[in-house]
């Protein structure tokens, strides 16, 4: 059975990086959960084909195996994900606006970053407003920094504005 | 039915002694009724005699005062011819006095009618004298009164209009610094618009500029410096 923290234990954050996969995967497990109670479902497999999307059924899949949950031991597997349902509520959300669309890769980037220096049950809530030029503003634990480009220049052009209106005459 | 004897006595001695008192009350009550005639008697004689001695007295009042109204007529008639006399005196001596004072008196007044008759005349002369000079010089102040009245409206007027044309003169001079002033307020204002809004586009130009002509690398590069920033500045406690 799962242990007290099945999320670190089998690393399940490490698929779910963003705020929006860890509500589909939220999504995902009442979804399951609900499959469980239909009487057409005859077994686990079934359930996770008909309910979930592929990427949440292959994690789901290696927790039940990792558990040794038997295809037709639909308790087991309602009492795993109801306690992985109430890990998830305790994971934290690390917003960050960026200029620039983010790739994958950068994703994966700036998640690494996170996992390694602020902790490892953190996801990310990235949005996109060009209007910070470059750089990001972050929220976290209650707190706000801008780090942006646009606040840099602002602070710049405040502080040498006569300099810079000399310029422009 | 036996009566005692000694009770028949009793009662004849009672009624002896009875009858002997009623006889004696009979007798007491006889004389004393002649005494009250006698009485009666002496009693009318004296009214009688004051009755008559009143009737006297009346007569001689009445006779006494028929005698002094009679001298008194007399008297009177004597006093009436006597008067009658002094009156027809007195009212001749009243008419002659009064004849003489009604003469003395009607040429006084003819007199004094025709002294105050000739005074009024020249009064009336004099007050016409008067009047004609008053309404002259009337006329002559009104004359001046009036020429002077012009000359000091005149002035006035003079005067006004200057002081119209002060005020005229410094209103439009404070008008014309007001708007002297608030042409240069709003000249300063928009020059500071203008000095904002260069200052607006060229920070714009500045970050669009900036931001364009990041590449890629250089933002990821940027973001993990703003994190450790942020990591730096605590936001992970």
């Amino acid at each position: 059975m799962a242990s007290e923290n099945s999320l670190l234990q089998y690393d399940i954050l490490g698929y779910i990086k963003t705020l929006d996969q860890l509500e589909d995967f939220s999504l995902g497990i009442d979804n399951v959960l609900s499959g469980l109670f239909t009487a057409t479902n005859k077994n686990i497999e079934e359930i996770l084909d008909k309910t979930v999307g592929k990427s949440t059924a292959d994690v789901l899949r290696k927790l039940i195996v990792e558990n040794k949950i038997d295809s037709s031991d639909f308790s087991s597997l309602e009492k795993l994900l109801n306690e992985l349902k109430e890990e998830l509520k305790k994971v934290k959300v690390l917003k960050i606006s960026l200029a620039i669309d983010p790739s994958k890769e950068r994703i994966e980037h700036i998640f690494d970053w996170v996992r390694e220096n602020l902790g490892k049950e953190i996801v990310l809530d990235i949005d996109k407003d060009e209007s910070i030029l470059a750089g990001a503003i972050i929220s976290f634990n209650g707190r706000y920094k801008d780090f942006s480009l646009r606040r840099n220049l602002g602070e710049i052009f405040k502080n040498k504005k006569a300099e810079i209106m000399n310029f422009a005459k | 039915m036996v009566i005692d004897p000694l009770v028949f006595f009793d009662l004849v001695i009672a009624l002896f002694v009875v009858s002997i008192a009623l006889t004696a009350i009979a007798l007491s009550y006889s004389q004393m009724l002649k005494k009250f005639n006698a009485y009666q008697k002496e009693a009318d004689e004296l009214m009688a005699q004051v009755h008559k001695d009143g009737a006297d007295l009346l007569e001689n009042a009445r006779i006494k005062a028929g005698q002094i109204i009679e001298d008194a007529i007399k008297k009177a008639a004597e006093i009436i011819g006597s008067s009658n006399n002094l009156n027809a005196q007195s009212k001749k001596i009243l008419d002659q006095a009064l004849d003489t004072l009604l003469k003395h008196q009607t040429s006084y007044f003819e007199k004094a009618s025709s002294d105050f008759l000739e005074a009024y005349k020249r009064e009336l002369d004099s007050l016409k004298q008067k009047n004609i000079e008053i309404v002259k010089n009337v006329s002559k102040d009104i004359e001046e009164d009036t020429i002077k009245e012009v000359k000091d409206f005149d002035n006035i007027l003079q005067k006004e209009t200057f002081a119209a044309q002060k005020i005229v003169e410094d209103k439009i001079e404070d008008e014309y610094s007001l708007a002297q002033k608030n042409v240069e307020e709003y000249k300063n204002e928009m020059l500071k618009k203008a000095e904002e809004e260069i200052y607006r586009i060229l920070e714009t130009v500045s970050k669009l500029t900036l931001g364009k002509s990041i590449p890629l690398a250089e933002h990821e590069q940027l973001i993990i410096e703003a994190l450790e920033k942020a990591k730096k500045d605590g936001i992970g406690e």
